[in-house]
């Protein structure tokens, strides 16, 4: 089942033979850690003692450690909220909508993707949880259980309900599809492994994969099922997550264009983040034949596409807003350009909507460090965005009495580094254990696979 | 009286366990044709007995004033009258059969009730002839300590242990038995063939690794749910919370047995959010008097001197010393701080007796806690009583509206007629499912 | 918590025993388990605790667990014998009279268990008229102020040392007796006394000590007024104002409304004269002054004036007036060189309503308070709204005995001293003179209950009890006598200073003891001897019967019936004190300080009370700190921001180191600071003792015989260094948004809608209406109406509903972050107007364009500045004109609120009768409700506010938590809060409705911010009683809702303002 032109670039370089991708892709995992894992491995692990520690603080004295006040009572804890998910989203739109249409290009990427995607939804939960006041109870109160209340219910007109149904989905739906993939390679780990613990741990999980064409056969159908699933969610999260503003009544939230445009938004910095992490993955573990230019090219285009997208958006408000006749969500964009956190506003404009621009230039889109440098720069430009949408139209709202300025707290700041340390740490431990690449589909698309 | 109890306890157990509806209504339905044998004026009687006398005079047995069953056939009318109404008087007219009274009863004066109208004494009196010792009622729930989740818990425990420890013994045995088989086949040498193993054909579709986890998680998932019931009917819950008072005090013996109105010590049940724990001075009104010597070979009993010590009494001078202690009860029923009852509203407001959230008090010698307290089950009363909309002149704007809904048909609140013309209306349906009705 | 407080009855609570409050430890415990486990002082669970982390380690689960599963002890201990007045559970209410200030304001005391927890205004009380301010609402947690002593005190070599009464008693005795024998002098220095008994109590130790001396000296002194009508008119009295009776009122720089002789009574009689309703005319209010007080939030038309020129105003005033009246004029220099034609119209004002307007001014300098008696003379005002004959008691202090004493203290002529109610050492610019003297003195007492700056300096302090445990009279007006009652039995071994000094000088007690045959547990006070003191004196007054004075009891107030007012003769030439007002005339070209007391802290004698403190500024809205506020002018000139520090000196006086406030209204030429702060004690911030703001009394002037707050002549230099004052408002121009709606008076005759007449807008919703706001609807559907036009600002509803709902205080650090939890806030908004336009027109209030230029943006407020600095007009006269309004603002319990829906786990739900309730417990505290409030009232408890060292207020001991109100839940950290409606009183009182099986009367629930309201503003009800007053308010037509458009449908609407700004001079 192998059609590929004869003009079309390869999309795995240099002659692999399955045995070389198999030894490859492997090697990270049997060998022992590299320095540079090591060290990186080590340093985010700093940053997760961070999280732990201002967590704990928070947890030990109140929100109060944070810098929210009592007009600005959503600051840094949910535009990281916003800014994580958004990041997570990528994994799932490369793996599921990307495999639907039959884009094999997606084959080396997807796996990093996906986990990527895991690891940014869990650093996401992190502060719809703890900007909770009373955690030890919000935990489960918002879940709709059994109780002895005379059955107090939950609110199901609340969009915050709404977030927790759609982030527990995502976040379980994508954890599945990931590990189904892995399943294959696992066994090949395993019919590798040396040591007894190896053979055991990689057994357990490869769930006594056989490799018989009946499961494989399996295997193919239920990725397919898996993927027709993901695919609405990738709209579907954000779109909640942006209903969390959209159906209030605050002057800047209350618009109804955010669902498309927080998902384009979402896109943007998913493939913003891929892009990260993929330009150090092919460096650090030398992937470079099979995470290709080719593969960053197409990336690049798609971030620019989105940004673009989002660029519109940001436009369209201003001019929604001067339409609608209404002042007070007149003055709120007036005030988010030319207010006290212009500087926020303007900066999020350069990043997304100005930087993505350079990469109509085939250079940009090829140049591996550039592309690093720009894909941080989106990542920055949307978490301004998240801030700007959240702190701008907050800090002055409809009574001027209640007009405020906010910022953050070391806490706050700390979570959120914080938050990258678990990231990473999450994702050193995945490229350690896991093979970081789809072997089995991969070796699908080799040319000489005799 | 005892028919009231009656009815409260089969009550407190519908309630309680929410029988089915039906079954319900006959009780009740016996329980009022039992209750309609006292004539109003007795009734009435009865009344005022529970309200002025019971606090020194039973029907059945001497409290501090005499038996008053049959009392009509020793005395009077009119005698009972003057005596009742002025006892200090018809002594001093020199009624020899007051006088006697007097003397019999050590000399303790008896309150004079000229509060009391003529016509009210008489609707006392019929109330003695036509009183009737009761035939004991069914028993209220004697379950209070069985429902106590930490005894039933630890049986549990136990036989749970006991099981394990037989499975334990009966693996071992099995074990040795084995053992000595094969030293016993080694010894004479005797060899048996054995059988080749037979894999069934369903063991080898069946991925083991799919097994073990199939099980893990079937495990994993009946913990979880056996903590969750936990965590909602258990914790928190102290139902069956039945402490040791510093005073042995008995509701059997005060309520029970010498009918004593809840509400003559719990006096601001009527008035305010707390029954509230008499002051020692109402146990004094009776015990300045009530000893018991008799009963502890002429020694106050034990209890009532603790009493005694707490106001710093002097039992034989009778009179207070100046370093009273106040007695600490333990407290049964902890409500948490956020939530708010009023014991006025619901006594006197709605007229929902003590029995029905206390259980059968007047049967525990030691109070406990009858019911969970948990908010469910407070949700769930104020789903199931009915609101007297007719008699309460604060909901009068409210029944009106029913009826004129009814009339003109609407929808809205005609709703609340039931088909026999009655008007039934839960507190829930006029909204007080709403939190800050306890809240605040 | 609060709820646990109710099974604390009987003898241990009520005579506060150590045992006691060392159990209270045990009872106040947390609401959530985590604290409950964690917590070592509790017994009860610490084993569980330990158990626990045996078994499972330090997880939440496992500790909130067991802190569920084990029952806590709790103890219920019941009175031995329970007072039959009292019924567990139920609040019993005493009426009696504010003791804070001597304006003796009539209160009711709501107790609970014998415990006071709130002070309202007694209706029956002339002068309280059942409002109250917010010193009067906040005095009662003196009564559970951990700094009262807990027993007289006795100086022995430089260090205080407890004594006991009998000891002291001697001591004090013997050296009195002494100094007598050797023809010593004694002085008794007190406030101003106008208990007939304590006055008698001192006339008795006169006759015993022969020449004693009574001193009376308020630190905010009226000598002025005073002497004035002494010179005047030969009565050394402060006379009633009748504000009822005015039809116009001009002010200079009195701050009637605010902090001036008796505010609340006038606050009462001056908003009554302002409802429109049916009025042909409404009080007409002028104002002159330099800093913008809260009368000069309120007037209709206020000019600003440089006090130290006060003189030349009041002259050239009465001059004008002189003309129209054809009298002889004041010859005095540089009259009429005044700015606009202010005076003149206030004159023709004035002139039109002879007989039915008064002039009052603030100024403690007699000379000028005889030209205003001349003014009023002019004006014919005496005998119909001023009133020398039913006189006022109220202040009675002259400057002249205090600096008399002052002197004589320092020579020695004094050997003995007895401070009672005042503390010079503090309060008076001679503090330097009297300490001094009091080293020399022989004997020297102080009955202060604390240990203030003059208490620490005496040889004995005998502590009096607070006016909540007294007995006393008092006679605020002549003929007028109320009665203050003991409300809880004495919580420290205190004794009244009455009786001290009755004991001192051997006084016999006539009469029996009406208490004495009260159970077996008599009650401490009941047999008080200056209660048979006083006994004997109403008898002597007529009132001798127990039933008589138990009436007089009862009610709070006694009356005799008024004198008939007369006009008196004038007996002084206005020109022979031409040379003294002279005097008082500054230099134009210097600084003026005034000298002011804020509407909180008043003279600082209760400063170390956390509620005033927090209690925002009604002007500048900065709390905990007093400032230096500057004019804009000034401030630009030097390059002086908000925030900056400067020193302030006047002569040898000097203050270091004062935070500017650059505040809109300012006078130019100008600067005020606020008097009573900068006293010693332990208040609110972490740490040791610490000064709250800096004491600027030393700055009073001595000058015509009197202490002037007005102080020509200072100078400002700025130094390094910033200092954040803690704002509650940090944005102060309304954006020209449709949020306050006003008009004028003439307009309102015309169409009643007038300013109210906006088309409101179409409104859809998702949602079908709620059956209770349906016609006919059967249930209660609560709501309030405030009435923008009586509101003054004042404040006192913010304490009052701080004391009612447990709304903790969170001190200076947590209100520079913009987090106090006050349920109720009172926004005020600034506007400008232009000066160089002379009809005063309400299009110039609010109005979005100004010049050309749009004010409602700061931008634009700064073009503004540029064209005024454009025109080389560098006085920012727009800073020194703005208008003011007052905007209380609590939850508006809308019918379709916004924070509804959004909440995940139904915290916040609405009632079937229109409230929107806030259920703590089940909050989980997201927080999106307050974001999605368009109102910005909801508050987050950002930290656990109780029992907790990092706020160290009255709910961090055991003391101060007596004051919490147990019908209403103490929250906890992490949840959120707002105003209930005082949801509690509303089912107290429908409980007792279906109880006593009756309809709810309207006005039988009130709030608590109702009842502060002294200008009766806030009108709260069921809205579906077509009879109720909030009903015909809702009707009215100047009823409107905030942000309508937003189609909450709130349950709370305001009523358009009116100003009577159209015609200056009618």
């Amino acid at each position: 089942m192998i059609h590929d032109s004869v003009i079309r670039p390869q999309l795995v370089t240099g002659d692999k033979t399955l045995h070389d991708v198999t030894n490859e892709i492997c090697r990270p995992i049997e060998n022992k850690p590299s320095t540079s894992w090591t060290v990186g491995f080590i340093l985010s692990l700093v940053f997760l003692g961070i999280l732990g520690l201002t967590l704990g603080i928070t947890l030990a004295y109140g929100i109060g450690t944070w810098g929210l006040n009592k007009t600005v009572q959503w600051g840094w804890d949910i535009t990281n909220f916003v800014f994580w998910v958004g990041i997570g989203h990528a994994g799932t739109l490369i793996s599921a909508i990307l495999l639907l249409f039959r884009q094999k290009w997606r084959m080396s990427i997807n796996r990093s993707a996906e986990a990527m995607t895991i690891f940014a939804v869990m650093c996401a939960a992190i502060f719809p949880l703890f900007h909770m006041g009373r955690i030890w109870v919000g935990g489960y109160w918002v879940l709709p259980l059994p109780n002895a209340f005379g059955s107090l219910w939950v609110n199901f007109h609340s969009p915050l309900l709404w977030d927790v149904f759609a982030i527990t989905t995502y976040f379980s739906v994508s954890l599945v599809f990931w590990y189904l993939g892995l399943i294959p390679d696992i066994a090949t780990v395993r019919d590798r492994a040396k040591t007894e613990g190896r053979k055991f741990w990689y057994n357990f999980f490869s769930m006594g994969w056989t490799g018989s064409v009946r499961t494989w056969n399996r295997y193919e159908v239920v990725s397919l099922i898996l993927a027709g699933i993901s695919t609405p969610l990738v709209l579907s999260v954000h779109t909640i997550v942006s209903m969390d503003f959209a159906t209030s009544v605050v002057p800047g939230w209350h618009t109804t264009i955010f669902p498309p445009y927080f998902v384009a938004g979402a896109i943007f910095s998913g493939f913003g983040m891929v892009l990260t992490l993929l330009v150090i993955a092919r460096k650090v573990m030398n992937y470079q034949d099979y995470i290709t230019i080719g593969h960053l090219e197409a990336m690049c285009k798609v971030v620019m596409l989105t940004g673009t997208m989002v660029g519109l958006a940001y436009i369209t408000e201003f001019f929604v807003a001067a339409y609608s006749g209404v002042e007070y969500e007149q003055y709120a964009f007036v005030n988010r350009a030319f207010g006290p956190y212009a500087w926020a506003y303007w900066s999020m404009m350069t990043c997304n909507l100005i930087a993505p621009q350079v990469f109509w230039f085939k250079w940009a889109r090829t140049t591996p460090w550039f592309i690093f440098m720009l894909s941080i720069v989106v990542n920055v430009g949307m978490w301004f965005e998240r801030f700007v949408i959240i702190v701008t139209s907050l800090h002055r709202e409809y009574l001027p009495s209640g007009w405020v300025m906010y910022s953050p707290t070391l806490v706050e700041i700390g979570i959120f580094l914080g938050t990258f340390g678990l990231f990473f740490t999450c994702f050193f431990l995945f490229s350690k254990f896991l093979p970081v690449i789809n072997m089995a589909e991969v070796k699908g698309i080799l040319k000489n696979r005799e | 009286m005892v028919k009231h109890l009656t009815k409260r306890n089969l009550k407190v157990k519908a309630i309680a366990f929410s029988i089915v509806s039906l079954l319900n209504i006959t009780i009740f339905s016996f329980n009022a044709l039992a209750q309609d044998k006292l004539s109003p004026a007795a009734a009435e009687g009865e009344k005022l007995f529970k309200a002025n006398c019971v606090s020194c005079h039973a029907m059945d047995r001497k409290v501090i004033g005499p038996a008053l069953k049959d009392v009509h056939t020793r005395r009077s009318e009119e005698w009972l009258v003057k005596w009742i109404r002025n006892n200090e008087q018809l002594r001093k007219s020199g009624d020899k059969d007051a006088i006697a009274v007097f003397n019999e009863y050590n000399q303790v004066a008896m309150n004079n009730f000229e509060n009391l109208s003529e016509d009210q004494v008489k609707t006392l009196v019929t109330y003695f002839q036509e009183y009737k010792t009761p035939v004991k009622g069914p028993e209220g729930p004697q379950d209070g300590a069985g429902k106590t989740s930490f005894y039933s818990d630890t049986t549990l425990y136990i036989l749970l242990f006991l099981i394990i420890i037989l499975l334990v013994v009966l693996y071992i045995l099995r074990r040795t038995k084995n053992s000595l088989k094969a030293s016993y086949n080694e010894m004479t040498g005797a060899t048996e063939e054995v059988a080749p193993v037979v894999v069934p054909e369903w063991k080898k579709r069946i991925n083991p690794t799919i097994l073990k986890m199939g099980i893990g998680t079937l495990i994993l998932g009946a913990l979880v749910t056996y903590g969750f019931y936990f965590g909602v009917t258990e914790v928190a819950v102290q139902q069956g919370y039945a402490p040791e008072q510093p005073i042995k005090y008995s509701h059997k013996l005060h309520a029970g047995d010498l009918k004593i109105d809840c509400k003559y010590c719990h006096s601001t049940v009527e008035k305010s959010k707390q029954a509230s724990v008499p002051s020692l001075n109402t146990c004094m009104n009776c015990h300045k008097a009530v000893q018991l010597r008799e009963k502890y070979n002429d020694k106050i009993s034990p209890e009532i001197s603790k009493i005694y010590a707490a106001m710093d009494y002097d039992a034989d001078k009778g009179t207070y010393g100046s370093n009273p202690k106040p007695v600490r009860w333990i407290r049964i029923h902890n409500l948490p701080d956020h939530a708010f009852f009023n014991h006025s509203m619901h006594v006197k407001g709605a007229g929902v007796s003590c029995q029905t959230c206390h259980g059968p008090i007047q049967e525990m010698e030691v109070v406990q806690q009858y019911s969970t307290l948990q908010m469910g089950w407070c949700i769930n009363c104020h789903r199931e009583r009915k609101i007297d909309v007719e008699n309460n002149p604060y909901y009068e704007k409210l029944h009106e509206r029913i009826k004129a809904d009814k009339k003109n048909n609407k929808s809205a609140y005609s709703k609340y007629f039931t088909k026999d013309g009655k008007i039934s209306i839960t507190p829930a349906e006029n909204g007080a499912l709403e939190c800050s009705k306890c809240h605040y | 918590m609060a709820k646990k407080q109710l099974y604390w009855k009987g003898e241990d609570e009520l005579l506060r025993t150590k045992e006691f409050l060392a159990s209270q430890k045990n009872e106040f415990n947390e609401a959530l388990p985590l604290d409950e486990v964690f917590s070592e002082n509790n017994l009860g669970l610490s084993a569980n605790r330990r158990d626990f982390l045996k078994f499972f380690g330090f997880s939440v689960a496992a500790v909130s667990l067991a802190a569920c599963n084990s029952t806590p002890v709790r103890n219920v201990v019941p009175y031995l014998v329970k007072p039959e007045e009292i019924t567990p559970g139920n609040a019993n209410y005493y009426n009696s009279t504010c003791g804070v200030c001597s304006a003796a304001c009539g209160i009711t005391v709501k107790t609970r268990e014998g415990r006071p927890i709130k002070v309202d205004g007694n209706a029956n009380s002339p002068i309280s008229g059942g409002g109250l301010c917010t010193t009067g609402q906040a005095s009662i947690l003196g009564l559970y102020d951990t700094e009262r002593l807990d027993g007289p005190m006795k100086v022995s070599s430089g260090s205080a040392a407890k004594s006991d009464w009998k000891t002291i008693d001697g001591e004090i005795v013997n050296q009195l007796n002494a100094i007598q024998n050797a023809g010593g002098h004694i002085a008794i220095v007190s406030g101003t006394i106008h208990s007939p008994s304590s006055l008698s109590v001192i006339n008795d130790f006169k006759t015993k000590f022969t020449n004693t001396t009574h001193i009376t000296y308020d630190p905010i002194s009226y000598s002025g007024i005073l002497m004035a009508n002494r010179d005047s008119f030969g009565k050394q009295v402060v006379p009633s104002y009748n504000f009822d009776k005015a039809n116009i009122v001009v002010s200079f720089a009195a701050d009637f409304l605010g902090t001036w002789i008796s505010p609340v009574e006038f606050t009462k009689a001056w908003s009554a004269r302002r409802k429109v309703e049916g009025a042909d005319s409404i009080l007409k209010t002028i104002i002159f002054e330099s800093n913008l007080s809260l009368t000069g939030t309120n007037a209709d038309l206020r000019f600003p004036m440089k006090s130290s020129q006060e003189a030349v105003y009041v002259t050239s005033l009465y001059n004008a007036l002189a003309n129209l009246a054809g009298q002889p004029s004041i010859q005095i220099a540089e009259s009429g060189a005044l700015a606009g034609d202010s005076i003149k119209q206030a004159a023709k004002a004035l002139w039109n309503q002879k007989g039915k307007s008064m002039v009052i001014s603030g100024s403690n300098d007699p000379k000028i308070q005889t030209v205003i008696n001349g003014i009023n003379m002019l004006l014919g005002n005496y005998g119909t709204t001023i009133d020398l004959d039913n006189y006022s008691n109220q202040y009675k202090g002259l400057d002249s005995e205090l600096s008399a004493f002052a002197a004589d203290l320092k020579s020695g002529k004094y050997q003995g001293v007895i401070f009672w109610n005042s503390n010079p050492v503090y309060s008076s610019p001679l503090s330097a003179d009297i300490q001094e003297g009091l080293k020399k003195a022989k004997l020297s007492v102080s009955f202060s209950g604390t240990k203030d700056e003059t208490a620490s300096m005496c040889q004995y302090i005998a502590p009096d009890n607070h006016y909540l445990e007294s007995w006393n009279d008092s006679e605020p007006k002549a003929g007028l006598y109320q009665l203050t009652q003991p409300t809880i039995t004495p919580v420290f071994m205190t004794r009244q200073a009455q009786e001290s000094l009755m004991s001192w000088a051997g006084v016999a007690v006539a009469g029996i003891d009406p208490f004495a045959k009260k159970g077996i547990y008599n009650q401490n006070f009941a047999a008080a001897p200056y209660y048979m003191y006083m006994r004997s004196k109403w008898a002597a007054m007529g009132v001798a019967s127990d039933e008589a004075f138990n009436t007089a009891l009862h009610d709070g107030v006694y009356k005799k019936a008024p004198v008939a007012a007369t006009i008196p003769a004038m007996g002084i030439i206005l020109n022979s004190i031409v040379s003294d007002l002279q005097k008082t005339i500054g230099n134009k070209a210097n600084l003026d300080l005034i000298l002011y007391q804020n509407v909180a802290v008043k003279d600082g004698s209760m400063s170390n009370n956390p509620w005033l403190q927090e209690t925002p500024d009604p002007i500048s809205k900065v709390t905990w700190d007093n400032y230096v506020s500057l004019p804009k002018a000034y401030a630009e000139k030097n390059n002086i921001k908000n925030g900056d520090l400067v020193n302030v000196s006047a002569g040898s006086v000097k203050l270091n180191a004062m935070p500017v406030f650059v505040q809109p209204g300012q006078a130019n030429g100008t600067i005020g600071i606020a008097v009573g702060y900068g006293r010693d004690g332990k208040v609110g911030e972490k740490g040791p003792f610490e000064k709250i703001g800096k004491n600027a009394y030393p700055f009073m002037k001595f000058q015509n015989g009197t202490y002037n707050n007005v102080i020509n002549g200072v100078t400002i230099s700025k130094i390094d260094g910033n200092y954040e004052l803690a704002q509650t408002q940090t944005h102060h121009t309304i954006e020209g948004r449709d949020i306050v709606r006003e008009t004028t008076f003439e307009k309102y005759k015309k169409n009643n809608k007038a300013g109210n007449d906006k088309a409101t807008p179409h409104l859809y919703t998702l949602w079908e209406t709620k059956e209770y706001k349906k016609d006919g609807a059967p249930n209660h559907h609560w709501a309030m109406a405030i009435d923008l036009n009586s509101c003054t600002g004042c404040s006192a509803c913010v304490v009052s509903c701080s004391i009612e709902n447990n709304v903790p205080v969170v001190g200076r650090a947590e209100v520079r972050r913009r987090r106090e939890m006050h349920w109720m806030r009172i926004d005020r908004y600034f506007t400008f107007e232009n000066r160089s336009n002379t009809n005063y027109s309400e299009d110039l209030f609010l109005k979005r364009d100004f010049e050309g230029v749009n004010v409602t943006k700061e931008t634009g407020l700064e073009a503004l500045d540029a064209i005024e600095a454009a025109k080389g007009n560098s006085e920012f006269l727009h800073w020194e004109n703005v208008k003011v309004v007052h905007q209380p603002m609590m939850c508006q319990h809308c019918g379709q609120a916004p924070c509804e829906t959004v909440c995940p786990v139904l915290a916040t739900t609405h009632s079937t009768e229109g409230l929107n309730q806030m259920t703590y417990n089940r909050c989980i505290g997201t927080k999106y409700c307050a974001n999605n409030c368009p109102y910005k009232v909801r508050r987050f408890n950002w930290f656990r506010y109780n029992d907790n060292d990092r706020f160290d207020f009255h709910f961090n001991n055991d003391l101060g938590k007596m004051v919490i109100n147990p019908d209403v839940t103490v929250r906890t950290r992490g949840v959120m809060e707002k105003c209930s409606m005082c949801v509690q009183n509303i089912q107290a009182g429908k409980t007792k409705a279906k109880r006593e099986k009756r309809k709810l009367n309207d006005g039988e629930v009130k709030t608590a911010c109702q009842r502060a309201c002294p200008a009766g503003a806030i009108v709260f009800g069921d809205v579906n009683d077509p009879n109720s007053e909030v009903h015909k308010l809702f009707m009215n037509e100047r009823s409107y809702r905030v942000l309508e458009e937003l189609n909450t449908q709130t349950a709370v609407k305001y009523m358009v303002k009116v100003r009577d700004i159209d015609n200056p001079t009618a």
